[in-house]
This record gives C-alpha cells, structure tokens and sequence, in this order.
C-alpha cells in the first residue's frame, strides 16, 4: 500500500491512444503456425487418425477454455466492481470473441473424431455394457452435439454481450452501459456453472465413460480461469511492449500476478481434493483413473503437472517484486500455459490412447508421446487465436474511453 | 492508500461523521451502563445457556445414552452442530481476511463483530466432539500414544477427525491473533478515554503500549496484511477438513469429490447469513446505522445469493452424478433417501432455504429492506443446518443392510444441548458489545468521505490532491 497520497496521477480522461492494429510480424507468425499445424494435423490423420483427434480436441479445448476463463474474468471484474482492471478489459473482452470460432473447431473435432475418442459412440460396445447403456439417455452422439452447440453458443452469446455493451459506451459514455453488463455478467455467472459442469462431463469425463468425479467441472473452471488469466497477463506484456497501453502501470501487473498466484493455488486445492478423496477411499470405480495416469513414463507427466501448474507458480510468485517484474510474470505465465495443455493433455491422451490399443488395434499407442503430432492442432489452434483476438482488438479502442470506474483504474497504484 | 473513487461508488459512512463522532459513537455502548434491552437479551441468553450445560451436565453423568442416537445413526445432533457452528465461524476471518486482500473496502465496518462472532462460534462447535466422547476426561489420555499388548499404539494421523483437530484450533488461534492484532488500536483509542484507573489500566495492558505513531502503524500495517495471507488458505482449510471428515469414507452420500468446496461455499453461506442477523440488530441497538449502512447489509445479501447458488449447484451436480454414476447404492441415498423417502420434509426444507429463499435477493428492494434481509438470513441460517442434519442422518439411516435400517429421533437433551450453544454464542456476543468496541475505528475513520477523492465530481480536485486536509492528513498517515 502505497503512503504517498501526492504522487502525480495521469489525467482521467486518457487521450485516445494509436489504435492498435496486428502487426505484419505477428500476422505472419500466426499465418506460418496456421499453416504448419494445419499440414502435421492433416500428416497426423494419415497415419495415425486417433492421435490426430486426441490432439485435435487438447487444442481445442485448450482455447475454448483460455477464451471462457478470460470472459469469465470480465464477468468477475463487472459483479465485483473492480474499478482497476478496466485499462485491461478489452483484452478478455477480445479474447471472448474466439468462442464461435472454438464452437466450430469443438464441433469439428468432436464430430469427426467421435469415433476415435469417445467409446459410448459405438452402439456394438453400448450392447455389452449394462452402465454405459443407463448412460444412453445422454450420451448419444446427436445428443452430445446438440448439448456441444447450446453451450459454446451461450457463451459466445454473453462474451459478444459484454463486449458489445463495452465499446458502446466509449461513444456516449453512459452508465446505462455498465450497470447492464453488471446484470449481464451475473446472469452469465450462473449459466456457465450450470454449463461448464456439462461441458466437462461432456468433453472430457465422459473419454472415460465408467468414471465419475463431481468435482470434476470445478476443477475445469480452474485450470480454465487460471489460463485465462495467464494469456491476459502475456497479452498485456506484449502490447507494453510494443508501445501500447501506457495506461497500465506496475500496479496492475502486480494484480495479475496476485490473480495467478490465487488461482494456481485454487486450482492446486481442487486437484489435491479430488486426488486425496479417491485415494483415501480407494474404491475400484474411481480409482482407474489415477492408475492410468500413474502407469510407467505417465508418472513423470503426472508429476510435472503440479509442478508446472501450482509448485512453481507458488513459489516464484511469493515475493512482491516479482510479481511487478514483467520478465518473471511472463515466464510464470508461459509455464502456466504449459502447464494448462499439459492438464488436458492428461486428461485426454490416456483413456484415447488405451482406447485406440484396446478396439483401434494400434499397437504403438501405448505410453506418452510428446511428438510433432502433438504440436500440430496446438499450432494450427494457437495461430487462428492470434489472428482472430488480435483482430477484435484492432476494432475497438484498446482501453475503455468513458467506464465509469475507468479514472479509479488509471490511478490504481500500490 | 491514497484512493480516488468512481462517482459510481456510494460513500462506505453516510453522514459525514467526524473523527472524533466515530471515537465518540462506537465508544459510548462501553462507556455507559447497559440499557433494560440488554439486561432483557443478557438474561434470556444466559438462561440458554445455563439450560444447555445442565443438560450437558446430565449426558454426562449419565453418559451418550440420553441421546437418540443408536447403531445405524451413530452421528445426528451432536455432528449437525458441530458443523453448522463451524460454518458460521468462516465469515468473521473470510470478512477480515480474504475481502482485505481484495480490498474491499466496506469491510472495514462490519469485521470486527464478524471476527468475534467467528471465535464464539467455534467455541460453541467445540464442545460437541468433546461431549460426544461420552467420558471426554480420558481424551487426554487417549491421544498418548500408549503400551498395550500390540506394542504403543499411536494417535492414527491417517484419521481426518484428527486433521480436524489441527484444523480447527489453528484456524482458532490465528483468527484469535488476527482479532487481537486488529483491536490494538482501538483498544489504545479506550485507554485514552478512559475515566477511571483501573479501566485505564486493563485497556492500557492490552493495548500494548500503543501509541499511534508512524512506526508503530507501519508494523500493525505488515503484521496485519501477513496475517491476512495467513489466514485465507486457513479458513478454506477448515471446511475442507470438516468434508473430509465425510468424504474420506466410503459411505454413499459422503464420499463425493465436490465436498470441500461445496462445504467451503456452504460456510461462508451460513456464516455472512449469522453475520446479518446479527449485524441488523447491533447496528439497531447501538444506533450506528450511518456506519453499518445499508449498503453493507445490501453487499453481504449478494454474497448470500452467490454463494447460495454454488451450493445449489453442487446439490444439483451431485444428483447429476448419482445418476451418471449408475452406482445403485448413490442413487439409493439420493433419489430414495433424499429427494423422497422418510426424511424428504428436511431434505425439501433444506432446498427451499438455501436455494429458492436466497434468490429474493435478486430485488434491490429486497436488498435494502431491513425486515426482508433479517428474516432471510434466520431462512438461510435454518436451511444451512438443516443440510448438515440431512448430509448426515439420510446417509446413514439406511445402512447397506435392510434390517439395521433406523431412524433417528434426537431426545430433549439434544435439543436443550443446541439451545445451550446459541445461549453461550449469544452471551458471549453481548459481552463482546460491553467491552469492547465493536467497530474498527481506526480503519473506518480511513474510509471516510475525504480520505477518497472524487476528481470528476469534487469541484476542486487539485486542492485536495495537493493539501489534504489535516484530518484527511492524519489518516492517511495513519493508514498509509
């Protein structure tokens, strides 16, 4: 907390600043990932057409999750009144907007791919097994894509709300504005519990369809809302750099390394809470799970897990002036984004890799495989982010103009 | 902290009280003799809690036995209240605590009650792990590691019941510090006023030789903002343990992953639901409506509903679950035990408070209303015990064999024991009100009108910028 009450302040009514525009350097980075990617998927699906798909929906997961965590931190950041984070919003806000794009690529994936990921996809499997067969109800292929559109689609709905209320209130300046998002967000708030524990049934526990775990869709909103808040951080960093956002000062930056050191910490209780239950109580229809990701060379991913995702981040985000240094924030942050693909990654590879040894008869699909293919759909998904959030951010002002709460943000100091 | 606000933000004190009305204010109910409401609210609580320990009394000279507890319920009041006290004991240090680091800064008039309701609070929920033992004065013993014939036999550190004891009175001893450390000032602002020598002297020894100068604000300023970290990974701990406490086992009902943060909301629930009974009432009495405003009644409802619906949600997560799970014996205890079956009428009254009551507070007006907000958070406050109550008892009563199946049916002295607590929880808190100031002063008087500034609206921003008032000055010296 800062004591000094005569620091000189900016002005609260920022000059517009340049709009920002992609640079040539980043498009042509993000086109060359596009292209690469798309060519190791489409060599991947040659070869090996399930490790394609598995990696198909790690990727785009991965970025639907980056997209709704950021969306959800808009969402927070409008219930809470959080006046200092307005300088950064258009860059959630930004982010919000690859969700249509995520719904299409899930939705390729999942129905492409069904097959290949998805054992109660196979009516002949289904036939012999009495509890997929009470499933049946819900985990039809239809069913699963009609649930699939309904939920990207809302959330795409909401993002394209938030962000829309937003940048109209940079041409009239009204509170109007404000106070619907704030009604917005809480009603957007509860949609996305109720659906994000769908999703996650949906998407990812259901790879394993004899495995239940409730806390399993809090768990995703973790590990989502943390990569949220690690591209943010990234994204802040970069436009800072290249001249943009004056606006954010040290203090901010501090904020969002205190937001990564909470939710890494948030996202470490939930997962030490579903591992240590399923442990103590050790019964056999949960504790396939764990065994699978602890088996052979998957015990080293196992471990890094917590590692990348919680151990590291803890410590290094300790001291205050690391959490104002942007060199170390972007190096927290980056490990953050490994460590979210590697979460999903141990979510999906196993039960699909077992899945293609089992009924696919590929006799290579045992063990961890850290390859080309698995950069592939990451490229192909991590290109197509940038191209579309860095053109959303290039339509709006790149700070709020007239928010209510904009002249606590360009104050915030501490 | 120097802080400019929004013309959005609502002032956190109305009034415009000065420094010396808010010593004044929050000093004069310890200054004065009780009024006859008091001694009315003083005997009635005490009566409780003479009623609850002379039924404590009789259990134990006549041992469990007088409880209505039997082979298949081996758990019913004691455990419910247990953890509906521990529940409410998490708003005071998730107030103090978790709302300091996110700096919110309506906080600073409502923390102190709520930490020391916290602290009566787990006082109440101790005594039922302790009477439950039957013969609690060979506790000391058993937990001696001791020789028998399969060699020393340990406490088992595996057991969450002992994690709890950990859990439980660190969470105890650093919300007790936090208190304490918080009250420092205050206490010194009580010494100062005092008339007589013997009060000088009480609140002079627990002031700590206070003296309000610049070193000694900027280490109450680090102490206070280090065990506000410390703190906040306590009060998640405790009910997380507390589900474990369930969850670790294999019981059907209880071993479900969604248990430590579903408990950890639930607390938080009840607790603020505790915090605004009591709150509507003590800012009443006392009179000091313009610093306990509505607008911080109106900010404690929202958490109600937010907090509300994550509960209901992980209700509704772990019947989606049950069902998913094809599990006979899950859907047994939730679709035949809960939903339906011999104990629906607390299964359905539990839904009815904690998810479909809170949802009145979607209406500001619902918000602002005293009356509404008061009995709403009694509602909230019923349906949080009756979810312990239901967790417990429905899970158990229908054991996996039919012919141990039983009921449960608490006797007079389960009943009488409940009451007790409330009369300790109670007498303790109007205690609290006599000796101690029951707003932070010194942090309120930070949160003043012109310790903020508004550019946009003041007419002369710059002014206050450049020469703060000496009063504004002094606080921000004080609380820099």
């Amino acid at each position: 907390m800062s004591a000094n009450s005569k620091t000189a302040t900016p002005h609260a009514e920022t000059p517009p600043a340049a709009p920002y525009r992609t640079p040539a350097r980043l498009r042509n980075v993000a086109l060359g990932l596009v292209i690469v990617g798309a060519g190791l998927f489409a060599w991947t699906l040659s070869s090996q057409p399930w490790r394609a798909w598995a990696n198909g929906l790690i990727a785009s997961y991965l970025f639907v999750s980056i997209a709704i965590g950021a969306t959800v931190l808009v969402a927070l950041t409008h219930v809470a009144k959080a006046g200092w984070a307005v300088v950064l919003r258009r860059i959630p806000e930004a982010m919000g907007s690859w969700l249509p794009f995520g719904l299409i690529a899930l939705l390729a994936v999942t129905g492409l791919g069904m097959h290949e990921l998805y054992e109660w996809s196979h009516p002949d499997i289904v036939a012999q097994d009495e509890l997929l067969q009470h499933k049946a109800v819900l985990m039809t292929p239809n069913f699963f894509l009609v649930r699939l559109v309904v939920i990207l689609g809302l959330w795409s709905l909401f993002a394209w709300v938030l962000r829309r209320n937003s940048v109209a209130q940079d041409k009239d300046g009204d509170d109007r504005h404000t106070r619907a998002n704030v009604a917005w967000s809480a009603i957007f708030l509860i949609v996305f519990g109720l659906t994000v524990t769908v999703a996650s049934l949906d998407w990812l526990m259901s790879l394993e369809p004899h495995w239940f775990s409730t806390i399993f869709g809090v768990y995703q909103f973790a590990g989502a809302f943390v990569a949220g808040c690690a591209t943010v951080t990234l994204a802040v960093l970069g436009l800072r750099r290249a001249g943009y956002l004056p606006q954010v000062t040290t203090g901010h930056l501090h904020d969002l390394g205190k937001l990564m050191f909470a939710f890494s910490t948030f996202w470490a209780y939930i997962w030490i809470s579903q591992f240590l239950l399923i442990w103590y109580a050790n019964m056999p229809e949960e504790t396939g799970y764990f065994l699978m990701r602890r088996e052979g060379a998957w015990l080293a991913l196992f471990a890094s897990n917590v590692v990348l995702n919680w151990l590291i981040p803890f410590l290094t985000l300790i001291p205050r002036p690391n959490k104002r240094s942007p060199k170390i924030l972007a190096i927290v942050a980056s490990l953050l984004l490994v460590g979210h693909w590697l979460d999903v990654y141990l979510q999906v590879m196993p039960p699909v890799s077992h899945f293609a040894v089992e009924h696919g008869g590929d006799v290579h699909a045992h063990g961890p495989f850290l390859g080309l293919q698995e950069l592939g759909p990451v490229a192909l998904m991590a290109g197509l982010f940038l191209l579309v959030v860095s053109w959303r951010l290039g339509r709006a002002a790149l700070v709020p103009q007239r928010d209510p709460y904009l002249v606590e943000s360009v104050h915030h100091q501490q | 902290m120097s802080s400019t606000a929004s013309h959005l933000r609502e002032p956190l004190v109305t009034g415009n009280p000065t420094l010396a009305q808010i010593s004044d204010e929050v000093c004069a109910p310890m200054e004065r003799k009780p009024s006859w409401m008091w001694w009315t609210a003083f005997l009635l609580a005490l009566s409780a809690l003479i009623a609850g320990f002379s039924a404590i009394g009789y259990q134990l000279y006549n041992g469990v036995g007088t409880w209505g507890l039997n082979k298949t319920v081996g758990w019913g009041f004691d455990i419910t209240n247990f953890v509906f006290w521990i529940g409410i004991g998490h708003a005071g240090t998730l107030i103090s605590a978790i709302l300091f680091l996110f700096r919110q800064k309506w906080r600073t008039s409502i923390n102190r009650s709520a930490e020391a309701m916290t602290l009566f609070a787990v006082l109440c929920a101790a005594i039922f792990p302790f009477i439950h033992m039957g013969r609690p004065w060979f506790g000391a013993y058993w937990i001696m590691p001791y020789p028998n014939m399969r060699g020393p036999l340990w406490t088992n550190f595996r057991s969450p019941l002992v994690w709890d004891v950990f859990a439980i009175s660190t969470y105890f001893t650093i919300s007790a510090v936090f208190w304490f450390v918080g009250l420092i000032p205050d206490l010194a602002t009580v010494r100062d006023r005092a008339k007589t020598a013997l009060r000088k002297k009480i609140y002079g020894v627990l002031s700590l030789g206070w003296s309000g100068s610049n070193r000694h604000w900027v280490h109450y300023e680090t102490v206070y903002m280090l065990l506000a970290g410390l703190s906040t990974p306590l009060v998640l701990s405790v009910h997380t343990i507390v589900s474990m406490d369930f969850a670790t086992s294999v019981e059907p009902g209880w071993h479900t992953t969604i248990f430590p943060p579903y408990f950890v909301a639930g607390a938080i629930f009840s607790g603020f639901a505790m915090v605004l009974t009591l709150l509507i009432i003590t800012r009443k009495v006392l009179s000091i409506e313009h610093l306990i405003t509505l607008n911080h009644l109106e900010n404690m409802a929202k958490i109600i509903t937010a907090t509300g619906m994550m509960v209901g949600l992980a209700y509704g997560t772990e019947f989606l679950i049950a069902w998913y799970s094809g599990s006979n014996y899950e859907g047994f205890v939730f679709f035949s035990n809960r939903a339906t079956g011999p104990y629906a009428w607390a299964y359905w009254t539990m839904i009815s408070c904690n998810v479909i009551a809170p949802q009145v507070f979607w209406f500001k007006k619902a918000r602002r209303n005293i009356y509404v907000l008061f009995f709403f958070s009694l509602v909230v406050n019923v349906g949080m015990w009756f979810e312990r109550f239901v967790i417990i008892v429905t899970s158990l009563h229908r054991d996996y064999l039919p012919s141990s199946w039983a009921m449960y049916n608490p006797t007079w002295v389960e009943y009488t024991t409940l009451l007790g607590t409330f009369g300790l929880f109670f007498t303790l808190f109007l205690l609290f009100t006599r000796v101690l100031p029951v707003v932070a002063i010194g942090e309120v008087k930070a949160v003043l009108g012109f310790a903020r500034r508004h550019p946009e609206t003041t007419s002369q921003p710059h002014a206050v910028t450049a020469q703060p008032s000496p009063a504004a000055a002094r606080v921000e010296v004080a609380h820099g």
